[in-house]
């Protein structure tokens, strides 16, 4: 048997993006771009962006600066459930469902950095299967991902299965070295 | 009521690191460099490239003339969100993020993608200064009347100064130090230290209630020379490893906890 506990499904997804995570953003940022009072700037059509925030946001665009928004609430999101995933117990899944293995939650964690930056479709699901692995869904449409991080001889591999225009992607046993995607897994990611 | 990191199991905003060199590449090096880069870490790292423009003026002191200058413009090249961007001058590089949860992915990340690049810059050229800086930000959920720096910062640390602490509203505390080697076989002839600490308003988006905040930015920043891509990631690896201890130094034990410092999980 096969179970998950999924908590970035598309409808969570979305009234996060209406309802904000119970999240400060600065009104007078010295630092960084906050970019959800920018958002709501924009949307309310009063889009004024302060000095202090030209140069880092000046040169986006309101598409680029909802791209940004949806970044930083998926990104929590997926961590907050790999956190959530780390403190499983065996049986969680109310039968014989293995916890996961720390090192591959934090693999998992890091796998997050390297899928957060591509358009809000391409966002996977993170969910937990009942060996304990964490696991990365998409299906957009157009592209179907199933993605997987193990810790072999103490290592973390990747695998996946992918479909696309209707051909099939498979690899498995891919290192991952905490420095990027596998160029296969970003390009299906950007196509 | 406390202090809540921004990103809830950690409070790094934005992370960065700018490698300096000692003149510029030449007009034609620095072209070439970006013309054999922008395909291949398009393709590689899904970074792509970004124009702005860009516009010099030259003051002529003597004739007090002003005109329009020629110059370079930075190359920026940056995921689609804009999470992390790399930026190439003719004589700088800089690595950004606003999407940082530990120090290797961040790390790695720049290595493998500016490995070629690096090479280019050091076929002709010499680092000068390697630094490294973090903004982090944690939000009261109290008012101004009830917060508690303390909470937050240590206070008995030496990096802030002391009544900013007390202070009722929005307050700043700077501060900075050189820091001096006689070992010259390490290549670093002095080291900037900065700790920044701000406490300012801001608005919780959920029911637009106005929080104060602190924001804490540290950054060091290594001077001297670096010849190799080796000796670079080493002094990039040291300035990590000497910015998480001088966090700890200024936030209390329980935040240090709070995000996972001791452990790893956030830095």
């Amino acid at each position: 048997m096969i179970a998950t506990l999924d908590t970035t499904n598309p409808d969570t997804f979305i009234n996060y993006l209406t309802q904000p995570l119970a999240q400060e953003e600065r009104v007078a940022s010295d630092i960084v771009t906050p970019i959800e009072y920018l958002i709501a700037q924009i949307n309310v059509g009063q889009i004024t962006f302060s000095p202090t925030c030209i140069a880092s946001a000046a040169h986006m665009s309101p598409t680029k600066l909802k791209s940004s928004i949806s970044t930083e609430v998926w990104r929590t999101v997926a961590l907050d459930a790999l956190e959530k995933f780390r403190h499983f117990q065996p049986g969680w899944d109310g039968l014989d469902a293995s916890p996961p293995e720390p090192l591959a939650i934090e693999a998992a964690e890091t796998l997050c950095v390297f899928l957060t930056p591509f358009s809000h479709q391409r966002r996977p699901r993170v969910s937990l299967d009942a060996f304990g692995v964490p696991t990365f869904v998409i299906s957009d449409g157009e592209l179907y991902l199933h993605l997987t991080v193990e810790i072999v001889d103490g290592l973390p591999v990747l695998a996946w299965y992918a479909e696309y225009n209707g051909t099939e992607y498979f690899e498995d046993n891919v290192a991952f070295h905490n420095d990027g995607l596998p160029t296969e897994l970003l390009q299906l990611l950007l196509a | 009521m406390g202090f809540e990191p921004i990103f809830g199991k950690h409070a790094i905003e934005r992370c960065g690191l700018t490698l300096s060199f000692n003149q510029p590449l030449p007009d034609k090096a620095f072209g070439k460099l970006l013309a054999d880069t922008t395909d291949r870490i398009g393709a590689e790292a899904g970074l792509t490239k970004t124009q702005r423009p860009t516009f010099g003026i030259k003051i002529d002191l003597k004739t007090q003339s002003v005109s329009q200058e020629n110059v370079q413009p930075p190359a920026t090249f940056s995921t689609p969100d804009d999470s992390i961007q790399m930026i190439l001058m003719p004589e700088a590089i800089v690595w950004l993020t606003t999407n940082y949860i530990r120090w290797p992915p961040f790390i790695n990340q720049f290595k493998t993608v500016a490995d070629d690049i690096l090479n280019t810059y050091l076929d002709a050229l010499t680092p000068t200064s390697i630094r490294l800086e973090y903004w982090d930000r944690f939000i009261w959920s109290g008012t101004w009347e009830d917060m508690k720096p303390s909470e937050l910062i240590r206070p008995d640390s030496q990096c802030h100064v002391p009544h900013a602490l007390k202070a009722k509203r929005e307050w700043h505390s700077h501060a900075g130090w050189f820091k001096y080697f006689d070992q010259p076989q390490t290549g670093i002839r002095r080291q900037l230290t900065n700790i920044n600490i701000d406490a300012i308003s801001a608005t919780r988006k959920i029911d637009g209630v106005e929080k104060p905040s602190i924001g804490i930015y540290t950054m060091m920043q290594n001077e001297g020379t670096a010849e190799t891509k080796v000796a670079i990631f080493e002094q990039l690896n040291e300035l990590h490893f000497e910015l998480l201890k001088l966090f700890e130094e200024v936030v209390t034990p329980n935040t240090a906890d709070q995000i996972g410092l001791k452990t790893g999980v956030s830095k």
